[in-house]
């Protein structure tokens, strides 16, 4: 079952002979429970591409339907609403909130949604994260590791339809990124969630069950590592 | 949903403010600052107002909304159950002492109950009211007068005529005990002497045992609300079946309404400039609130900007954001609010006695500060409207952003094409393409430095315009005038400054120039017989064609040269006084030859001494008569009957019994100074002037000194007169009063005083507030590029070089304000000068900029000081460190 399509996307930047076409009629899709690695250099549009999949920016033509939502048709306060519901984000910089401790940063989304989080997923998601005991820390007392685990559990939390993830480990040493990764991996299984990551890290894209690779904004080709299939 | 997210998004906004404790300071202060602002001005405001009540209620004898007149036992009990009377307190009085020393001021011998006497301000301050039959209590003057010493349980002997309003009984003798006392207020219209109920019942069962009726009772009563008191009670009998407008009626309560409540309403002692010039200010503190405010909310969005963004990655909506910074400014105001009122209150208090005592009528004694809780809701609600203002486009801004910008974002926005040049790096150059970065921000630096620079001008040129000799030109004509203090009050009265008292004043001064002016005593009143055509332009100003109409048929015996009667302002004056006259056509020598009956005409002048409406004052040469009216009566037109008390003022109609006609010769037409007049103009009437011996010469009745007027020699003799005056007036005759020009060059200097005191006030408040703007700009400025400058000393760039580039940016903010603050005063100035010269009369518009030229090394002290002060903070901490820094 596709839960991502992405239907000749297209963003294109400033005008005229200075236009840069930063994503150019890209098509893919994801299938529910897929974990898909998006790879490319720097400047190939794999941010951009990821940014139009979250619906934080708008692309210049085409469209991006989310769980059978055309997401650009709805209205920025609308968006922002289906965002925090279906969709789950991990940064590289982790992005947590610096005044908030652990538990407050990992519930905001659903508490924001005016909803609130039951206990028993929530100790399970600590739990499978290795959070438990640093609940009550803030962010900066946290190791780069610990910091993208927390933004793992809070992308988790509302049990949104995908999970996008920019370069989740771009800021941690290859000991902590292979853990965390494992962890991301472990957890989606666990949870059957989607995952649409972005790296330009081969050896981290080899633990993705499909790897697209794009350049210039465009994808050049999408296949499936050895040895991992679709569960 | 939306109930259950609030404690979230107020948590976001609470820790997020918690966070940045530093930057919210300012903006508590700034808060404060603005609401002290209003609510110094507002208390002052409430607190004129309520003086004018309060001097109104002491002048009225109580502070009861209204009182159902003469009402029984049953009436009383129905009226004070109604719903719209919300306390109730009867007063029965027995009698009235009239003569001897109680001649001037009565005393009112009554009952009152606890209700009452709290609102007649007859509680006594010491002791208690009387409770047991025997005790009594009044004021002290009241005891003075009948020659006992103030003390608890003194033996009183009063004697007394029984009588009401309606009837007169026997007299009575009796012996009280004292058991309480008060002060008396000089205002009160009436000495209370206050008996037991006990005692009351005694002398009612007496009375009626003699056939007299019970005494009157009167019920006081406070209504539900002070709006449309009239309306309310008149409700109150007719829900009850009562009429209130006939005295012989038995079912009939008649209904008095404390005037206290309906006259001195806020707009009514405060003139339109003045309401004009209180909403001037609201704007300007608004103004000057918002440009602060705005300001540390718009750089801390800016700087919080990536913060923002980064919730809405999280699923923050726009609208969220926008209340996440709303209730951080209300978070803000629930601290800065509270201090802003209570400083703001007691500078108000502290500053109204002194605003009471130069910009009013009433005496400094009067002045009460107003607890109205309307002062603090005024002051919160235009805080908070400030406050809400303020924040309204920075929460725009922080719901716009996009969150990729975001964490993108440098402060950077609009950059123009810019001329390349190869001059280099120059730190100035930096410093101003710094500034250039966000001119907004810049440009409100600029204009909050710059408002309190031109307002300190303003202030100066209007202070410094007040012209001293101008003002005692125009409010005194002699040294000294004296006379009883209604002449100054513009009261009527029978009896102005005795002769006992002018001989007294006399005696013990020196003069170069002395006399008296004179009015008919009991004030009766000539008239004279004018043209229909000068009875027209008389009247022209005051009344409506209609109006006119009916004047002209009413009261007018037209008499055999077609002439139309109108009143007469007549003025006699002791011939030494008709030097201070200014003559504008004729001359005054006619006036003293012999047995002559020429009148000189007093006339109104424009600012330059030209006669206004001409077409209202006969020719010199014409023959005006006089008629002196001895008795003359009013009858009620519908009837041919006297007037009763009823007869509406239409139809009262003026018939003459007795009078003696003077045919005199207008022989000038003179302008009669201000001070040495009767002080109050009379609808329609003709000024004239006459000695004082003419008038008793030709009408056959007697003159009243009005006032007495002298000049001294020398400067040694105006200064013994007013040591003299001072302590006769303070001791000896305290009835009288004096201007002088040493009195008066005091009231200016108070009134002069009081400006200011409160323009300084508004400058210093809002000069803190441009260095407050000043201080935030910088310091954010710091704060915000912290890592730019890191990167900057990682290139080279010296710690020295760095520093006197944010000395360069700060110099440049004072430079530019106090450049826009000399433009716009010199173009402001003329304009405003102009405004002031028509509001004030005794201003004299000069232009300068003097100030502003004082403020400028002020000013370049701070921009130099605050940029070396708060660089030196952040330099404590390596470039490495910095550089390190992500937030």
């Amino acid at each position: 079952m596709e839960i991502l399509q992405a239907k000749d996307l297209k963003k294109i930047y400033g005008s005229g002979e200075n236009a840069v076409h930063a994503l150019d009629g890209v098509n893919f899709s994801v299938d529910k429970g897929e974990f898909v690695a998006v790879v490319g250099t720097s400047g190939s549009g794999k941010s951009t591409l990821l940014h139009m999949l979250g619906g934080l920016d708008r692309p210049t033509d085409g469209k991006v339907i989310v769980d059978g939502k055309d997401i650009f048709s709805l209205k920025d306060e609308a968006l922002t609403i289906f965002r925090r519901r279906k969709i789950g984000f991990v940064f590289q910089a982790y992005n947590l909130v610096p005044v908030l401790n652990v538990h407050e940063n990992i519930v905001l989304p659903v508490q924001l949604d005016g909803s609130e989080v039951e206990k028993s997923f929530m100790d399970q998601i600590v739990q499978t994260l290795g959070l438990d005991g640093r609940l009550d820390a803030l962010p900066n007392q946290l190791s780069g590791g610990q910091q993208q685990r927390v933004a793992i559990a809070r992308a988790l939390i509302a049990a949104p339809a995908i999970i996008l993830a920019d370069e989740p480990t771009g800021n941690l040493d290859s000991k902590t990124s292979q853990d965390v990764l494992s962890l991301l991996k472990v957890t989606s299984r666990k949870f059957t969630q989607t995952i649409v990551m972005i790296t330009h890290n081969e050896e981290i894209a080899q633990m993705a069950d499909r790897i697209i690779r794009i350049e210039d904004g465009r994808i050049v080709s999408g296949h499936t590592p050895a040895g991992n299939s679709p569960a | 949903m939306k109930v259950k997210n609030q404690q979230c998004i107020r948590r976001l906004s609470y820790r997020s403010l918690w966070a940045s404790r530093k930057r919210n300071l300012i903006a508590i202060i700034a808060i404060a600052l603005t609401t002290l602002l209003f609510t110094s001005l507002f208390t002052i405001v409430m607190s004129i107002n309520s003086s004018y009540q309060t001097y109104q209620f002491r002048q009225l004898g109580g502070y009861n909304h209204g009182t159902f007149k003469s009402v029984n036992e049953e009436q009383l009990a129905a009226i004070s159950a109604h719903p719209n009377v919300k306390e109730a307190g009867v007063r029965t009085v027995i009698g009235i002492l009239a003569t001897d020393s109680f001649a001037k001021i009565p005393a009112e011998i009554s009952y009152m109950d606890a209700n009452t006497t709290k609102w007649c301000y007859a509680l006594p301050t010491v002791g208690h009211m009387p409770e047991k039959d025997n005790e009594i209590a009044m004021d002290t003057t009241a005891l003075k007068q009948l020659g006992v010493t103030p003390e608890l349980g003194a033996e009183i002997q009063l004697s007394y005529t029984l009588n009401d309003k309606e009837q007169t009984g026997s007299e009575i003798k009796d012996t009280f005990i004292l058991s309480g006392y008060w002060e008396y207020d000089d205002l009160m219209p009436v000495h209370y002497i206050n008996i037991s109920e006990g005692y009351l019942k005694e002398i009612i069962d007496a009375a009626m045992a003699e056939g007299m009726e019970s005494f009157r009772t009167d019920l006081n009563v406070m209504m539900k609300s002070t709006i449309n008191i009239q309306g309310q009670m008149e409700q109150v009998d007719t829900d009850l079946g009562y009429t209130w407008d006939s005295h012989v009626d038995e079912n009939s309560v008649r209904i008095g309404v404390n005037w206290g409540y309906t006259s001195s309403q806020i707009d009514e002692t405060l003139d339109q400039e003045m309401v004009l010039a209180i909403i001037a200010f609201i704007i300007l503190v608004v103004f000057t609130g918002y440009l602060i405010i705005y300001n540390i909310f718009q750089i801390s969005v800016t700087g919080d900007i990536r913060f923002y963004g980064l919730l809405k990655t999280i699923g923050v909506t726009p609208a969220q954001l926008r209340r996440i910074i709303r209730q951080q400014a209300l978070l803000l105001c629930l601290i800065g609010i509270p201090i802003g009122l209570l400083l703001g209150y007691i500078t108000g208090a502290v500053l109204t006695p002194a605003v009471i005592k130069s910009s009013t009528s009433l005496g400094e004694t009067s002045s009460t500060i107003s607890v109205s809780p309307l002062i603090f809701v005024g002051s919160t609600l235009f805080s908070l409207l400030t406050v809400l203002l303020s924040c309204k486009k920075p929460g725009r801004i922080a719901a716009k952003v996009s969150p990729i910008e975001a964490t993108k974002y440098t402060e950077n926005t609009q950059t123009r094409k810019k001329q390349r040049h190869t001059r280099g790096a120059k730190v100035s150059h930096m410093a101003f393409a710094n500034l250039g970065r966000n001119r907004s921000k810049t440009i409100l630096v600029f204009v909050s430095l710059a408002l309190s620079v031109i307002l300190l001008n303003l202030l100066y040129t209007f202070v410094s315009g007040f012209d001293m000799e101008l003002y005692l030109s125009n409010q005194t004509c002699a040294d000294f005038i004296v006379s009883s203090t209604d002449y100054f009050r513009f009261n009527q009265s029978s009896e102005f400054i005795t002769e006992n008292a002018i001989e007294q004043i006399e005696s013990n001064t020196e003069k170069s120039l002395a006399g008296c002016g004179y009015i008919l005593s009991d004030y009766k009143r000539p008239l004279c017989w004018v043209s229909e055509e000068t009875y027209r332009a008389l009247y022209a100003n005051w009344v409506t064609e209609e109006q006119m109409e009916q004047l002209l048929s009413l009261s007018l015996e037209v008499n055999d040269d077609n002439k139309v009667s109108t009143d007469v302002q007549l003025l006699g004056l002791d011939p030494a006084l008709f030097e201070k006259l200014t003559v504008l056509e004729g001359d005054l020598d006619s006036l003293f030859s012999g047995n002559s009956h020429a009148i000189a005409l007093s006339v109104y002048t424009d600012d330059y001494g030209n006669v206004m409406h001409r077409e209202m004052y006969p020719e010199i040469g014409d023959t005006l008569r006089l008629t002196y009216v001895s008795e003359g009566y009013y009858i009620d037109s519908r009837t041919g009957e006297y007037c009763t008390e009823n007869t509406p003022e239409e139809y009262m109609e003026y018939h003459i019994s007795k009078s003696i006609d003077i045919d005199y010769t207008v022989c000038a037409l003179v302008s009669v100074p201000h001070s040495m007049s009767h002080r109050y103009a009379t609808i329609g009437a003709l000024g004239a002037i006459l000695p004082a011996e003419t008038i008793t010469r030709d009408s056959g009745m007697s003159v009243i000194p009005l006032y007495y007027l002298f000049d001294t020699p020398t400067e040694a003799a105006e200064q013994n007169a007013e040591a003299y005056l001072a302590e006769l007036t303070a001791n000896d005759l305290p009835e009288l009063m004096y201007n002088s020009k040493e009195t008066l060059r005091k009231d200016f200097e108070q009134f002069q005083n009081l400006f200011i005191l409160l323009g300084g006030l508004l400058c210093t408040i809002i000069g803190f507030v441009g260095i407050l703007n000043f201080f935030n700009a910088i310091m954010t400025g710091i704060l915000s590029r912290r890592r730019e400058f890191a990167v900057l000393q990682a290139v080279g760039m010296t710690n020295s070089q760095l520093r006197s580039m944010l000395i360069f940016e700060g110099l440049l903010y004072s430079l530019g304000s106090v450049l826009i603050a000399l433009i716009l005063s010199a173009v402001m100035n003329p304009f405003i000068g102009k405004m002031l010269e028509n509001m004030f009369w005794f201003f004299r518009p000069h232009f300068t900029i003097l100030p502003v030229v004082i403020v400028i090394p002020v000013f370049l002290l701070f921009g130099w000081l605050i940029p070396t002060i708060l660089y030196g903070q952040t330099a404590k901490h390596s470039v490495v460190e910095r550089l390190r820094e992500t937030e």
